[in-house]
């Protein structure tokens, strides 16, 4: 039974689609294009929250979260205790 | 009065009587034969039962019909009574045919019936107070039980086992049997059956059977093919059912039955027709659900639902707990509706995406994480149903509008007067699996496995109480109950992240009943789960500590996912999801690998370590790459696996598992949709079916194999293992000295910054 | 999919049944380009709201006590569906919803009403529903529509049978349940029909069971039928009254409608813009 309405999950599959498809696929700039990637990026880390939000507007889910990313950007950075031990090219911490 | 167990009670082949089999303490087994005809029950306006009830009396296949009054509703108070007619079908296999001829009659809505699809032992069990191996005292037909199902610790039956195998003239490895192929031995325990021919040997199963008398007859494939097969070729020699028994009492040979298919939660089943034994259990290995369930675990769980051993061994724990529900109606005195058909309440498609959700997830950061704590809610979704109540008669009751029981954004209330009939067939069962488990941790041995056994045999039939809410065809299922049950478990992780924040731990995952915290210094865990738990009513238990954990990440995006990493407890023992190792369609070569890279790792106690142990772990992998280079890897170990989800002709694309499948119908062997395909890839870019792959059942262990394929997928299960840390497919790759295409998207990590190798690092959250 | 599957190649996946994420993709229109202060509310009489024209168009399709059909494949239905929901509930009318082919899609409508200017909490709002899984429960929702009605505070303009009879395709519905069942769905809605004394829109086509409503004596007002043409775009055929709409998907970058003549002209063409409805697999 049930399982009607998809997860937020599936659905910004389908909305972020959408935009890279009429919007970011027809940006020229590459750096636009880094940034674009960064948008969909920061919509899809937000998941878990946006699952937690009941509004039938996703744009409002994806908005919140595109928001508090760049916040975090614009803020001085302090990983602490959510960065990984060994990054991404191999360094200790 | 001798003593015993009831080992099994079965329907007699006339049908108006059940076989109780009984075994004594010194080892007999006894068939006492009782004559019993259950009713079932039909509701409608009294002139047209009474019209029904007229022109059903006297009829040959109608054994009786009587006026009465039932209760058939959950939902109605205990003493409402509705008019109904009790009829009894002449034997029990006419019961579901005599049944369906009067809804036919009523065009399905006048009549509703009632006890239909439940089974003669079952209704047997229920009226007598009695279940499968209880123990027991007898006096003639007069069975008494000399304990409660309920009975923590009890002796289990003294089962005599053996082994049943069947093997055909010319078996051999690469060459699978045919119906055709006469039996050339019968393997029975520690005998090996062999006749001059095979009416001999056929004849000698059977007396060999008598003189062993086993209780218990188990098999690996005994019902897709050792039991069918005797059968078969019993039939080809001229026995008849009455005389070639592998039972205590002859059963028709059913070699007509077809297996089905079906759907649960997304993924396909098959299940092979049964071929359960009367007087004797065969157990198939092969056919159990869940494959970890033991003996000890079935017959546990056969007490509560009075079904009989064979039934829980093969059937679904669903299917356990649905007959569980069903006890419990039972003895509140509620009848079992045969078609289900409560439906959703109306609801706005606003309350439609709130309701409609799953648990609650909070996806980890990518990378490794040292000294973290685990937390698990134990069997959180049952034990929500229980404290709140949560069952379809309770759910939005009339009597309770202030109810403090809220499923938290829905909206709906539970009842505080009534205890629903499902917390009550719940309640039971968790505190039996809390008991075995305090046990479990109290004792060591073989009484430590035994509870280890139970707790787990258990621990399936709560999993699927929670899905069986859910369920469209189940008999006490209701969809608001399940909504429900989910927000609530949502709102309890919400909250316990919220709380373990402030007190300054660090929330790293949750997933619907787990949670993975960073601790502050001094943290006292277990204290820290005593308090959730006292304060929540609902206990959750403090795993462990990690020295260790890896999170890995998605492939599409390289963000955290749920329910994927590797981590190493204080205890030595590794905890492991979503890679190679617990992957159904990996490769016995990919798993070994893994699980020595893994050893390797369970030396790591720091980070520093960590990196350290990188460089061993792909020396590891490049050593087999190497040996796989040289083609003589063992083929066993080959074998990829893929589910079906279509039959050979719906396949439109061309891949391994296709081959496999059309060779294997070349051999006459069919696979259906929720079976499974084995195969050893030979050629990755043939397109002929005959060399793209070799389907496991025709290996002769000798053929080719794509070194290189497989050395990729070893290289991916290297990548899966360490690429939060740099290492893609093509770097592990290059390391061992292949080049490899990807296929897949170049990645981008989890970053909040805008790193790229090779610039300089910011430092940037 | 697994790894090893998507490099080994490609073993296909059972169809996805159900939800907002049927393959393939469905059209869905983009139809009103104005602004939401200009969207006129319906008049007390209509259940559409006045613009855009495809909507006038629709509108001498529906009448009090009566039936209309809207059938045509399963890849165009749902996406319709969703925008006669979407427009009825931006019009500020209620929409009473059976659904026996779990195709209530309320992220799909709330866009669509994102586009037409109604907010996505209150434009829900205004759809109730109730989803039947299996046939019996299908029985169960169609005898107990018009009380469950009864007591809402607010009366539905459109009631909605979403394919009542595709659940008695399902294999463990017996031909004789099916035999019996079916017509009793179709006796039950005639009657319910004419005592509600509300339009209803009956949607078939989810499975291959025939409703039986010519025999129960429906009485059906128009045939809405959706077909594809071989040189692409959608027709939406009224059969009763012999009229169309070709529904034309608009060019890239293109920006004007031509709207459809609301004097009767025979192939009217509403060009509407219909980006696909994204697939998503369970």
């Amino acid at each position: 039974m049930g399982r009607t309405v998809p997860t937020y999950r599936e659905a910004l599959d389908g909305l972020l689609t959408r935009w890279e498809r009429e919007f970011g696929h027809s940006l020229a700039d590459p750096r636009d294009r880094e940034a674009f990637h960064e948008v969909v990026l920061a919509a899809r880390r937000y998941i878990p929250q946006g699952t937690m939000m009941t509004s039938g507007d996703l744009v409002e889910r994806v908005l919140l979260s595109l928001l508090v990313d760049l916040q975090r950007k614009l803020r001085a950075p302090d990983p602490g205790p959510f960065e990984s031990e060994i990054d991404a090219f191999g360094n200790l911490r | 009065m001798p003593r015993g167990w009831l080992l099994d009670v079965t329907s007699s082949r006339a049908g108006d009587s059940v076989l109780l089999w009984l075994k004594e303490m010194q080892g007999m087994v006894h068939r006492v034969e009782v004559p019993y005809a259950p009713p079932f029950y039909v509701t409608g306006e009294p002139d047209r039962l009474h019209a029904l009830g007229e022109a059903l009396d006297g009829r040959r296949d109608v054994a009786s019909v009587a006026e009465t009054a039932i209760q058939s509703s959950p939902f109605e108070a205990p003493d409402v009574r509705h008019a109904a007619l009790a009829v009894t079908p002449q034997s029990h296999g006419r019961r579901r045919s005599l049944a369906t001829e009067i809804d036919a009659l009523g065009a399905c809505v006048t009549f509703r019936l009632f006890d239909v699809d439940l089974t003669a032992s079952q209704l047997y069990y229920l009226e007598h107070d009695l279940y499968p191996c209880a123990p027991v005292s007898w006096s003639g037909q007069h069975v008494v039980a000399l304990e409660p199902p309920e009975t923590w610790d009890y002796v289990l039956p003294p089962f005599r086992t053996s082994e049943l195998a069947v093997e055909v003239v010319g078996q051999r490895p690469g060459r699978p049997p045919r119906s055709t192929d006469p039996i050339a031995r019968v393997r029975i325990g520690t005998a090996s059956v062999e006749g001059v021919d095979e009416t001999a040997t056929l004849a000698a199963v059977v007396e060999e059977l008598r003189a062993q008398a086993p209780d218990v007859l188990w098999t690996r494939g005994g019902d897709t093919f050792d039991v069918p097969h005797l059968y078969h070729r019993a039939l080809v020699a001229g026995f008849t059912e009455e005389e070639f028994v592998l039972g205590r009492e002859p059963m028709p040979f059913g070699l007509d039955r077809a297996g089905s298919t079906f759907v649960s939660y997304g993924r396909i089943y098959h299940r092979s027709p049964s071929f359960a034994l009367a007087g004797r259990f065969h157990i198939d290995l092969d056919e159990r659900f869940v494959e970890d369930v033991t003996m000890v675990g079935f017959l546990d769980v056969a007490r509560f639902s009075r079904l009989g051993l064979q039934t829980v061994a093969r059937q679904s724990p669903g299917t356990a707990f649905s007959a569980m529900e069903v006890a419990t109606a039972r003895a509140q005195g509620v009848h079992i509706p045969w078609k289900k058909n409560l439906p959703e309440c109306p609801k706005s498609a606003a309350l439609l995406i709130a309701a409609d959700r799953g648990g609650f997830t909070l996806t980890p950061p990518v990378g490794l994480f040292e000294g973290v704590d685990e937390f698990d809610f134990v069997s959180l979704y049952p034990s929500i149903m229980v404290h709140h109540n949560l069952s379809l008669e309770t759910l939005e009751c009339p009597c309770c509008p202030d109810s403090p029981h809220v499923a938290p954004g829905l909206g709906y209330r539970s009842c505080t007067i009534r205890d629903g009939l499902v917390p009550r067939t719940l309640r039971p069962i968790l505190e039996r699996r809390l008991y075995f488990k305090r046990r479990k941790r109290e004792t060591t041995g073989a009484e430590r496995t035994r509870y280890e056994d139970l707790a787990k045999a258990w621990k399936w039939v709560l999993v699927t109480s929670f899905g069986y809410q859910g369920y469209r065809n189940a008999k006490f299922g209701r969809i608001e109950c399940h909504e429900a049950i989910n927000a609530y478990a949502r709102e309890i992780l919400a909250d316990l992240a919220t709380t373990a924040q402030r007190e300054g731990w660090t929330v790293l995952h949750g997933i619907v009943d787990s949670v993975w915290l960073k601790p502050p210094a001094d943290a006292d865990p277990e204290a820290f789960a005593r308090r959730i738990s006292a304060q929540g009513h609902l206990p959750l238990g403090y795993e462990g500590r990690y020295r260790w954990i890896v999170f890995l990440p998605d492939k599409a995006y390289g963000l955290g996912v749920a329910q994927r990493y590797y981590g190493l407890y204080e205890d030595g023992e590794f905890k492991v999801r979503g890679i190679e190792l617990r992957r159904g369609d990996t490769c016995g070569m990919v798993r070994g690998v893994q699980e020595r890279v893994l050893k390797v790792l369970s030396q790591v106690r720091s980070a520093a370590e960590f990196q350290r142990a990188i460089p061993e772990a792909l020396a590891l992998g490049h050593a087999a790459a190497a040996e796989l280079a040289q083609g003589g890897w063992s083929r066993e170990e080959l074998v990829l696996t893929h589910g079906l989800s279509h039959r050979l002709e719906e396949y439109r694309t061309f891949s391994p598992g296709v081959a496999a499948l059309r060779q294997l119908k070349e051999h006459g062997i069919t696979r259906e949709p929720g079976e499974e395909v084995g195969f050893l890839l030979a050629d990755r870019r043939s397109q002929d079916w005959r060399r793209r792959a070799v389907a496991a059942e025709l290996m002769t262990g000798s053929e080719s194999y794509d070194a290189a394929a497989y050395i990729e997928l070893l290289a991916r299960s290297f990548e899966t293992l360490f690429s939060p840390f740099g290492y893609t497919l093509e770097r592990v790759a290059r390391t061992w000295g292949h080049d490899v295409q990807s296929t897949t998207p170049p990645r981008a990590f989890d970053r909040h910054s805008l790193e790229r190798p090779g610039q300089r690092r910011l430092t940037v959250p | 999919m697994s790894e090893t599957e998507s490099w080994l190649g490609e073993i296909p996946e059972i169809p996805f049944v159900g939800g907002e994420a049927a393959p393939p993709s469905i059209l869905l229109p983009r139809v009103c380009l104005r602004p939401a202060s200009t969207l006129a509310r319906a008049e007390p009489d209509r259940l559409f709201p006045v613009r855009p024209s495809i909507f006038h168009w629709l509108e001498t399709r529906f009448a009090p006590g009566t039936a209309t059909r809207l059938v045509g494949p399963s890849d165009l239905v749902p996406g319709f569906l969703t925008f006669l929901l979407a427009a009825v509930a931006s019009g500020e009318r209620t929409v009473t919803l059976r659904d026996g082919a779990n195709r209530c899609a309320p992220y799909s409508i709330a866009t669509l009403g994102r586009r037409w200017g109604a907010p996505a909490e209150e434009l829900l709002g205004r759809i109730r529903l109730a989803r039947a899984f299996t046939a019996h429960q299908m029985v169960t929702l169609i005898e107990t529509w018009a009380d469950d009605e009864i007591a809402e505070a607010v009366p539905a303009d459109l009631w909605v049978a979403s394919d009542p009879a595709a659940l008695f395709a399902e294999e463990d519905v017996l031909p004789y349940e099916r035999a019996a069942l079916v017509p009793h769905l179709a006796r039950l809605l005639d009657r319910l029909v004419r005592s509600v004394h509300r339009p209803l829109l009956l949607i078939e086509g989810a499975s291959e069971i025939e409703f039986p409503w010519a025999s129960e004596g429906l009485p059906v007002r128009e045939v809405l039928r959706l077909e594809r043409r071989p040189e692409g775009g959608v027709l939406l055929r009224a059969e009763r009254a012999r009229d169309a709409l070709e529904l034309v998907a608009l060019a890239p970058y293109q920006h004007h409608m031509e709207e459809y003549d609301p004097d009767p002209v025979r192939g009217g063409v509403v060009r509407w813009d219909g980006p696909s409805l994204p697939t998503a697999r369970r």
